[in-house]
């Protein structure tokens, strides 16, 4: 009897008796307790692209390029990169840019000079208040690289922005900032 | 099946006290094809079987260790091809608790065949176990019985014929015969020893109870006061696991688990499982000095051997095992493989970082390194703590521990637990994804199988978590794997006294030991290649030669304790 010749496989993961959808990505700035990665493709990066904090609610718009100049005050540019954590979990990260006036921010700047290093290595950002800037800390274990998902940047912005984007004058968030609500 | 000229349906009635090996009393045997029937009482059966057992015969039989343990005390040759109707019925129901349970009795319910009744057959049991002599009526009411047997059988086979996997139901007819090689040899026992245990086990269990409780002060008498118990806990500051209700969890298991985190609950424990029951005389160990007891092949779901715990010498008491003791010229060997689950675990998901960490040596201590938590050069003698820390979270990972669990066996908090876990899952992602797969598998499908085809199938009144079906593949896997070391290591002639979990305990005369040792390794090493699909896995041993007793670590206290017991005793 060959018993070699009677074993069965046991690589479940090729059964797909199952598959996982993406059905939220939140938009936000990794977690102080996060060790995360930016995914180096430029095909995950968006921007310069609008996008409009309402801080009360804790909520961020996409504005489109057409209603960046209704609501320009309330605008500010900035760079989507897409960030993974340890968990697996998927997000895009804001990154803001100086505004048109040039100022930058020590904050921002911090923050997109930790997204870079995020690039090559996994990377925890907490916030220095007496610093007045993010505290970047690198991951000194050997861990392995993050598994990107297979959604394209479009379908990961769908999911991010689903009824988050401003995008004619009518939006109840620009009422909202008119005063005409 | 057609390939078989012959199929012979059998049956044997014996008489086997416990511990003992089978006395025959009959057989009844019936061809299918020709439906010849022969019937034998034991006086007519000769050096040979009466029927064919050669290539082209299949010999079917239920629960058949019984069978080829009454073919050794025939002196009879093992049939080629054995196929146990046992084995595959369990096989096809595992897990789903068949109404009349898995005997005979519940098989022949199962696919709706009249049989006996259950009493009738108890009385017939009864009958053959008292052995002796036999008057002819006697004689003739037990061939009849053991005829309805025969019968069932033959009616049973077209039932389940279609859903049988015979390439691999041949290879569990052939662990069938391993097993009884391996109830058959038995393990040895120092019979001295264990009589004077036996003649002053009650005053050793007071004298016991007055020594270990003076450390803990939880008895009266012979009693475990759970409110005294309580106390202790309260001023040891041990946090115990309680059930819902409130009450303290007191099951040997949450001992035995509490004991790994509080090394002070060890010996309390090892006496709680001393006392309970009549444990040293129900060992079953026979004249010869042989502890011999079914090893219930197939009876856990994972497909592990399940033998009772008060009849088998590796029952839950550590400390009884030192009664195991090598006749003058032998020697034992104790053959394990090392860290099997975490292997099986690497090689079935083929995750390069868990393969890496087995293949190094020490596991636990290269997920440390792979986690971060240690420096690369880390040694065991340089990082024990954290060692012992990773060794514990893998441990939990494979028994499916949670968060509020491991908290405990590690004495940190809950958020700590969380976070080592979570690193487990970080450090082996793509485990954690043929895990997932693994469960997703079973859930969708309602059933989960190993590579040598043992399944479990899932139904909705009999609830297996996803904590068991995630482990199951290492656990069942693991169980085909020395089920394989088990065949080979007996076809070769190897004196395999019993399987153990993940281990084999064999016996040789001295000079001869090495050599068996060595063999051992080398087919427990092949099962492990054959099932892993080529992955290494390595063995541990441990030998002990006569004059010396097999001690396991865990036991090692109360063994002394109680050995010095009884010399006070015995003067």
């Amino acid at each position: 009897m060959d018993i070699a010749s009677l074993i069965l496989p046991q690589d479940f993961t090729t059964e797909q008796s199952v598959e996982k959808l993406l059905t939220m990505v939140p938009v936000r700035k990794p977690n102080k307790t996060d060790f995360f990665r930016v995914n180096p493709d430029e095909a995950y990066q968006a921007g310069p692209i609008g996008i409009l904090e309402i801080k009360e609610e804790r909520e961020i718009y996409l504005v489109a390029p057409n209603m960046v100049e209704v609501v320009s005050a309330h605008v500010t540019p900035a760079i989507l990169v897409t960030v993974i954590t340890r968990q697996n979990v998927l997000s895009l990260w804001p990154l803001k840019l100086p505004k048109s006036d040039g100022k930058d921010n020590p904050w921002h700047q911090s923050a997109r000079e930790a997204a870079e290093l995020a690039k090559e290595d996994w990377i925890n950002i907490t916030a220095n208040m007496h610093l007045g800037c993010y505290d970047v800390r690198k991951a000194l274990g050997a861990l392995p690289e993050p598994e990107w998902p297979v959604q394209t940047l479009k379908e990961l912005l769908e999911i991010a922005f689903r009824g988050f984007i401003i995008d004619s004058p009518d939006h109840a968030v620009v009422k909202q900032l008119q005063g005409l609500v | 099946m057609r390939r078989f000229q012959e199929v012979w349906c059998i049956d044997f009635e014996f008489c086997a006290p416990d511990g003992e090996r089978p006395e025959v009393l009959c057989l009844v045997a019936m061809e299918l094809n020709s439906r010849r029937l022969i019937h034998c009482w034991r006086d007519q059966l000769s050096d040979k079987p009466p029927f064919n057992i050669g290539p082209y015969a299949l010999i079917v039989a239920y629960y058949s260790s019984a069978e080829m343990n009454c073919f050794m005390a025939l002196g009879w040759p093992m049939p080629e091809n054995l196929l146990d109707l046992y084995a595959e019925f369990k096989c096809l129901h595992n897990g789903l608790l068949p109404i009349s349970g898995y005997g005979l009795l519940g098989a022949l319910t199962s696919y709706g065949i009249m049989s006996i009744a259950g009493s009738e057959k108890k009385e017939m049991r009864e009958l053959a176990m008292r052995g002796g002599q036999y008057s002819s009526e006697e004689r003739s009411t037990l061939l009849q019985y053991c005829e309805t047997d025969v019968v069932a059988l033959s009616k049973l086979l077209p039932r389940m014929h279609s859903t049988i996997d015979l390439p691999r139901a041949l290879l569990r007819g052939r662990y069938m015969k391993a097993v009884a090689h391996m109830e058959w040899n038995g393990v040895p026992i120092d019979t001295e020893t264990l009589q004077k245990l036996r003649l002053y086990w009650e005053d050793i269990k007071v004298q016991l109870v007055a020594e270990v409780d003076s450390a803990y002060g939880v008895y009266d008498g012979l009693t475990f006061k759970q409110s005294r118990f309580e106390a202790w806990l309260k001023l040891n500051d041990i946090p115990w696991p309680c059930h819902p209700s409130g009450a303290l969890d007191l099951q040997d298991d949450t001992f035995k688990e509490m004991a790994k985190s509080y090394s002070v609950v060890g010996p309390l424990r090892e006496l709680r499982v001393s006392l309970s029951g009549l444990r040293l005389n129900n060992l079953a160990v026979g004249r010869d000095g042989r502890n011999r007891c079914l090893l219930s092949p197939f009876r856990s779901k994972t497909s592990r051997n399940q033998p009772s715990n008060a009849k088998f010498i590796f029952g839950p008491s550590a400390w009884y095992r030192g009664l195991i003791k090598p006749k003058e010229g032998y020697g034992i060997a104790y053959i394990d493989y090392s860290q099997q689950e975490f292997a099986i675990a690497a090689a079935l998901s083929n995750d390069p970082r868990m393969i890496a960490a087995y293949e190094s040596g020490d596991p636990y201590l290269e997920f440390a390194k792979q986690a971060g938590a240690v420096p690369q050069n880390a040694t065991k003698g340089s990082h024990p703590s954290e060692r012992e820390l990773y060794k514990v979270c893998v441990l939990a990972v494979q028994y499916g521990m949670g968060a509020e669990r491991l908290s405990q066996r590690i004495n940190c908090s809950v958020r700590e637990a969380k976070h080592m876990l979570q690193r487990h899952r970080e450090t082996y992602t793509i485990f954690w994804t043929w895990s997932d797969a693994a469960l997703y598998f079973a859930l969708t499908r309602n059933n989960l199988g190993t590579t040598l085809g043992w399944q479990i199938s899932l139904s909705s009144s009999m609830k297996t978590s996803d904590r068991s079906l995630r482990n199951f593949p290492m656990q069942a896997n693991g169980a085909e794997i020395l089920r394989l070391a088990c065949i080979f290591t007996t076809e070769a002639g190897i004196t395999v006294c019993a399987p153990v979990h993940d281990a084999l305990l064999i016996e040789a005369p001295i000079e001869r030991l090495d050599e068996d040792i060595r063999r051992t390794k080398d087919f427990m090493q092949k099962a492990g290649e054959i099932v892993l699909e080529g992955f290494e896995l390595r063995t541990d041993v441990d030998v002990v030669r006569w004059p010396d007793r097999y001690m396991d670590e865990r036991g090692v206290d109360m063994w002394e304790r109680v050995s010095r017991l009884v010399m006070n005793l015995a003067g």
